[in-house]
């Protein structure tokens, strides 16, 4: 799992963390491989997966025609999962080959609650990461911490 | 308590029902199962097929409900159809939206979208035989070109009564351009007709794109004045496309204004088809030769193609003549379908804009010369 | 009245001829018109242009020539790829200038591109589509004409 641990510390969201945070987030990252026409999520769709870019290509698209590529390793999605409603803003398709590392739901969630912290940091670092690279996707920038935290 | 129990029970559709509002809901529901589900001209379709469920609620008259009551909500939106007010908004939206430069870069190609507007007359002509008065005819005609709020406005200005029948018609036909032009075209073509590589055109000058909407402004209305509401405001559309500085306003209208336009324009002519109205002979003539419209103005575009090519020395592919009724842009992605049937590597779409953007200005001249001619 | 007694009765001939003349006459008039309207602007854009017509400008060649062998070495597509971009350029011109990404792949896939994921891809990567911030994309003509020609 050297990769994943990689990608943790370069993904803009998770290289804040401190070591032992990676440390116990690294076993719950299963890898997948993506191919181009894949719809790895559909928006609406109820989030139970977040997704960190490998390698590859993929086009988020969101409401009113809106999108944005990923491309860079360390690139992730699927933090609606955080979000009350729980539910995916955008509709995930893969461009071009690659995989991405993949945690559930639940475990990530499980995770988070234990360490406020953490989560704290995580979300502050999501909320700089979409002020610069989708400053304009104010409908995922809608996201509140669930009740829990 | 029982009267009044039975009193309200008078007064709800239940009671009030009739075969005639089933049928139209059941029309309505296909218009938003095609919209929605088959992607057919969505944007009118799910607005057009929603007001249609919204005038068929047999309503208690007195309420100022039906769209047809003076004093309801309805009636007043109704006003901007009645009065031909949407209409040239939706065509400044267009104009905000057209890239005429496949156009400005291949202007013979015009002659096509004038020669698909052939189709309005023929019909207009079948419509007398079949015993409509002029101005219905004229209203009826005006299907084959193929354009919404065309039809809309010239019918709102001649045939006030036939506005349900002639835009549901006329919007039916735009959304089943795939399926009605494509055995027309190949009817009327060879396979080695339809393998005609069009040439690369030449590039167009931001300053040409600029020109043109004037140009063809002052062109086309000094020669049919009367094409001014609709024309005008494409062209003034298009200006503020191009001039770039007024982008803000184009901006605006081609999202929010014709949007709102056509959510307008979509819901009232759709609760204009209540059924007890809309269910009547002359509905069923207006459908059967809106169809023969819209097929006579395809081949009118392919076979005039044909003639085109007998004195062209660079042929063009024939199947570009359908592209000249006005449904933008579907009928040139139709074009581009039936081409890349037979080859995957000829690409057509581009081209066959050209003739379908003019024929929006050729169907609005159309809707000008019948509306100067009948009033 | 009915058949061609009520057309006849109703004037229908001459309305219909005349109305498809004036139609035929204001497209033929305005394609005549649009069809020297780049002549007539090169002219008033540059007047020694028609002197410079009867000027050979040897020089000028050998550096267009140049130009041109510099452009061709920028080429990274093959020719299969380079077709499918043609198409995609053709489909851009029937967007707006700031487009929809997935509405692009969308009409790509429905038109019949070939692999148009991958495809759309190598055009985001060679930067001849790039973002325009606000979540739309826009066709950058000069880089597809460095690729293509």
């Amino acid at each position: 799992m050297s990769n994943i641990k990689e990608i943790l510390n370069k993904s803009s969201v998770f290289n804040s963390l401190g070591e032992d945070d990676i440390q116990r987030l690294e076993p719950l990252f299963e890898k997948r491989e993506i191919h181009p026409g894949d719809i790895i999520a559909k928006a609406e769709d109820t989030a139970q997966f977040f997704f960190l870019l490998n390698k590859g290509t993929i086009l988020l698209a969101m409401e009113e025609g809106r999108s944005v590529v990923l491309n860079t390793p360390g690139d992730f999605i699927g933090l609606e999962l955080l979000s009350a409603r729980g539910v995916y803003k955008t509709t995930m398709t893969v461009l071009e080959n690659g995989s991405v590392f993949v945690v559930p739901r639940q475990d990530f969630l499980s995770v988070i609650q234990e360490d406020s912290s953490a989560a704290a940091v995580i979300m502050t670092s999501w909320q700089e990461y979409l002020d610069k690279t989708a400053s304009f996707a104010k409908n995922i920038e809608d996201l509140s911490l669930p009740e829990h935290f | 308590m029982d009267a009044l129990f039975i009193e309200f029970y008078h007064n709800t559709g239940f009671y009030l029902w009739d075969y005639r509002y089933l049928i139209m809901i059941v029309v309505g529901l296909v218009f938003i199962y095609l919209g929605i589900a088959k992607d057919y001209e969505p944007l009118l379709l799910v607005p057009i097929g929603f007001g249609i469920l919204m005038g068929n609620i047999p309503v208690f008259q007195g309420l100022g409900l039906s769209i047809y009551e003076d004093n309801s909500v309805l009636h007043y939106l109704y006003f901007g159809v009645t009065q031909g007010i949407y209409p040239p908004l939706i065509f400044l939206g267009i104009g905000a939206m057209t890239d005429f430069s496949t156009l400005l870069a291949r202007p013979i190609l015009m002659l096509l979208g004038a020669a698909a507007q052939t189709g309005i007359f023929i019909t207009f002509l079948g419509a007398l035989a079949l015993g409509f008065a002029p101005n219905e005819a004229s209203s009826i005609g005006i299907i084959g070109g193929a354009d919404g709020p065309t039809a809309i406005f010239l019918t709102a200005k001649l045939a006030p009564h036939l506005i349900g029948p002639i835009a549901v018609a006329a919007y039916s036909y735009m959304a089943l351009v795939p399926v009605i032009q494509p055995p027309i075209m190949r009817l009327l073509t060879s396979r080695k007709e339809r393998l005609i590589r069009m040439e690369e055109p030449r590039e167009v000058t931001k300053r040409e794109k600029i020109i043109f909407p004037i140009v063809a402004f002052l062109l086309c209305c000094f020669l049919a004045p009367a094409a001014l509401p609709l024309l005008g405001m494409l062209c003034f559309g298009n200006l503020l496309k191009e001039a770039v500085v007024t982008e803000r306003l184009a901006q605006t209208a081609r999202n929010a204004l014709i949007d709102t336009a056509t959510i307008l324009l979509g819901i009232t002519v759709g609760a204009s088809t209540q059924g007890d109205i809309f269910l009547v002979p002359s509905s069923v003539g207006i459908f059967a030769l809106g169809a023969l419209s819209f097929s006579i103005a395809t081949a009118s575009g392919v076979l005039f193609a044909k003639v085109m090519n007998l004195f062209l020395k660079t042929k063009i592919n024939p199947l570009l003549g359908a592209a000249g009724v006005s449904a933008v842009p579907d009928s040139a992605r139709v074009v581009q379908m039936v081409g890349q049937k037979e080859d995957p590597t000829n690409f057509l779409l581009m081209h066959a804009m050209a003739p379908n953007v003019s024929g929006v200005i050729g169907s609005a001249i159309a809707a000008g010369v019948l509306w100067s001619l009948m009033a | 009245m009915y058949g061609l007694e009520a057309i006849n009765a109703n004037n229908g001939w001459a309305i219909s001829v005349v109305g498809v003349s004036i139609v035929f006459s204001g497209l033929v008039m305005l394609s005549l018109v649009i069809s020297q309207l780049h002549k007539v602007l090169a002219l008033w854009e540059d007047p020694s242009k028609i002197k410079a017509l009867f000027k050979a400008k040897q020089s000028e060649d050998q550096s267009d020539k140049l130009q041109e062998k510099e452009i061709v070495d920028q080429a990274v597509f093959t020719e299969s790829q380079k077709e499918v971009v043609r198409q995609f350029g053709l489909l851009i011109r029937t967007m707006e200038d700031h487009f929809s990404l997935p509405r692009l792949l969308h009409l790509a896939q429905i038109s019949d591109l070939k692999n148009p994921h991958s495809n759309l891809n190598n055009l985001l990567e060679t930067k001849i589509i790039i973002p325009d911030g606000s979540g739309f994309f826009t066709w950058e003509k000069e880089t597809f004409d460095k690729a293509i020609l």
